[in-house]
């Protein structure tokens, strides 16, 4: 069993990667120096011009010499409990992290890693703050793969220690710890059906025009476009051949971003851990430990909700600022809902997701339309000021009473043994799932006009890394009081479970 | 609607009352000097007429509240505000007719909890307690000092010793 834990000597990363940050560093500088000369001209003064050069050099010469002594600083060692990462430029710095601390890992393999053998990991450490997590960047595969399944390793130790008395069973299981079984994998169809779905028409309208002002800066290449678009203006068979081609232009444009994003696209998980890989050329991989998952949370939007598409996330503490983290907890990015929920309470054991939920009562529906009566009064001042503009205050109405009545048709709530799901959202809807004992806090509000028709709101905290507030108002009062006791029951049979 | 969630028993100080009586006032007399001096400048210095307008309304604005802010709210506040500890779980309660809230926190849950005291609060020999978890924090606000860090105390062994079980 201790096979997994060799006590190592601190390691470093791949010397390719000073190659890498100086590269990055100098296109870095090339591009301002290429905004500079743009915005100055080459016309000005030669000592200025000089300065200029010589600043550039110093910075450049600062720059290697910080990458130089990071790179010579930066080191890393695992050992049983705890992970030790020294680093730093001219000051060093020593950082000790439990291993229990350590939420989520991600393993992200950018096409130019890809080409030398290279990956880099994510640690993410459930931290506040710009430390939240540790990057490993330019470790070789092997390596990337030591550590995660020494995390895997370790997980699986440290519950060996927490439950001693279940240490028969998960003896039992040994063989299936290590054996990850596939859930899910992306067809080509559902990739393509999430590319029409995902609007991607307007991404490539906008990135269109964001290429002809930039092209514009440099160039005069408005009488081209002028030509171009008076060509397809000469009859309606040309104007509608030309928007076909934008359209079609726009939905390949669409369906390749998504294929490269999510092409091997799969969900994978053995005992303790949830695998997420995706990519086509930049290829990364996400895992965290099953426990580490504090609540579900399956989006609907409003395109895909005729479709019955949803896009399912997983909560963690470690839901940090990073942009590659997350991305990566989206478990399934577009899924058909049924198969969505069978799959969560197959991955996932610890969650059960029921389909049935308890609609909102129709004096709830009343409450909110009330409640956004206020409208009325914006409406009417906006009337009032400019009564040619009467157009906009009757859509703000329709628009706000719409989403109110859909607010109160589409929220819905169920409490079933330790588990808690509340749905809310209105055009767009959001099911929240979690457990009894992932609840940090749990409030009940009840405001004049809800006690008059016996209605209470109902919040609920889950950790996160900027906590995440549930809420769904306007439940019956009972409901909500159920709710109260139920989480104050939850405590008091936890000593008993001998939690 | 007679199943209620059960209120927690305990009840903050009546000095309470006294206490917010004053810092309210002080903080409406702060609040009455700037708008008078902002009026004197209005005049002094020939602003446009509007904003004497607009400054006139906030000052029977302030006015109106200053007399429920300083006379009702305080009794309102000290009469609904309730809250309970116990080994498992802290619970709060307040508020009443506009908007009630009823607050449930697992010992387990706790990150840290402190008493503190400004000079108001010292006067009248409170403290307030600020529970802190992940989520917020909390504030039981003007408990008698003594009971305060008794209370303190309390909720830190609870909370610690769950910590250290988990």
């Amino acid at each position: 069993m201790n096979t997994g834990t060799t006590y190592d000597k601190a390691r470093r990363i791949h010397p390719l990667w000073i190659v890498y940050s100086i590269a990055k560093s100098i296109k870095e500088l090339v591009l301002f120096v290429i905004t500079f000369l743009i915005y100055i001209g080459s016309d000005s003064d030669s000592i200025f011009l000089r300065f200029a050069v010589l600043s550039g050099v110093f910075y450049l010469i600062y720059k290697v010499v910080s990458i130089l002594l990071e790179w010579i600083h930066f080191k890393y060692l695992f050992t049983e409990k705890e992970m030790c990462i020294h680093e730093g430029r001219f000051i060093k710095e020593s950082r000790y992290i439990p291993l229990e601390r350590i939420q989520g890992i991600s393993r992200n393999t950018p096409f130019f890693h890809r080409l030398f053998g290279l990956t880099s990991l994510l640690l993410d450490i459930g931290a506040a703050g710009n430390k939240s997590s540790v990057k490993l960047e330019m470790i070789t595969c092997k390596e990337a793969e030591r550590i995660q399944k020494y995390f895997s390793h370790a997980d699986y130790l440290e519950r060996d220690v927490n439950k001693p008395n279940e240490e028969l069973t998960l003896e039992a299981n040994l063989p299936e710890h290590f054996s990850r079984k596939k859930h899910y994998e992306m067809t080509s169809k559902e990739i393509f059906v999430a590319s029409v779905t995902s609007l991607s028409f307007l991404i490539f309208m906008s990135l269109l025009y964001t290429l002809y002002s930039n092209l514009n800066d440099f160039f005069s290449i408005d009488p081209y476009i002028e030509a171009v678009l008076s060509f397809f203006q000469k009859s309606w068979l040309l104007t509608t051949v030309g928007i076909f081609a934008l359209l079609v232009l726009s939905m390949a444009y669409g369906w390749g971003r998504t294929y490269i994003r999510y092409r091997n696209f799969e969900v994978t998980s053995d005992q303790q851990r949830i695998f997420i890989k995706k990519g086509l050329f930049h290829q990364s991989e996400f895992s965290i430990p099953k426990e580490k998952v504090e609540a579900i949370i399956v989006n609907t939007k409003f395109l895909k909700k005729m479709l019955g598409i949803v896009e399912v996330k997983i909560v963690s503490t470690g839901d940090g600022e990073d942009e590659q983290l997350k991305t990566a907890n989206i478990l399934f990015p577009f899924i058909d809902k049924n198969r969505a929920l069978l799959l969560i309470s197959e991955i996932l054991p610890t969650f059960k997701v029921e389909t049935e939920m308890v609609n909102l009562p129709r004096a709830a529906i009343f409450v909110k339309l009330v409640r956004s009566s206020y409208i009325w009064i914006v409406a009417g001042v906006i009337f009032y000021i400019w009564p040619r503009l009467w157009y906009v205050p009757l859509a703000l109405l329709i628009l706000v009473h719409t989403s109110q009545l859909l607010r109160g048709l589409s929220s819905g709530y169920k409490l079933s043994g330790p588990f808690i799901q509340l749905q809310s959202g209105s055009f767009s809807t959001k099911l929240f799932i979690t457990t009894r004992m992932k609840i940090e806090e749990l409030k009940v509000t009840e405001s004049v006009l809800q006690r008059r028709f016996g209605l209470a709101s109902l919040e609920i905290s889950t950790r996160s890394k900027s906590i995440q507030v549930s809420r769904i108002s306007d439940i019956p009062k009972n409901m909500a009081i159920r709710y109260y006791q139920w989480y104050a029951q939850a405590e008091k049979s936890k000593e008993i479970t001998g939690m | 609607m007679t199943q209620m969630i059960k209120e927690p028993k305990q009840q903050i100080s009546p000095n309470a009352v006294k206490m917010w009586r004053i810092s309210d006032a002080i903080m409406y007399f702060i609040a009455l000097c700037i708008l008078l001096i902002l009026l004197y400048f209005q005049q002094y210095y020939e602003w446009k007429s509007w904003i004497r307008f607009i400054l006139c309304v906030l000052l029977i604005l302030l006015i109106i509240s200053s007399i429920v802010e300083i006379v009702i709210v305080p009794i309102y506040r000290q009469r609904t505000w309730r809250y309970e500890v116990d080994e498992k779980y802290i619970q709060l309660k307040y508020g009443g007719v506009l908007k009630k809230t009823h607050l449930i926190i697992p010992m387990t849950k706790v990150l840290y909890v402190n008493t503190n005291q400004g000079p108001l609060l010292r006067k009248y020999g409170l403290s307030t307690i600020k529970i802190g978890t992940m989520a917020s924090v909390h504030e039981i606000p003007a408990i008698p000092e003594k009971e305060a860090a008794e209370l303190r105390e309390k909720i830190a062994m609870l909370a610690g010793i769950s910590e250290s079980n988990e």
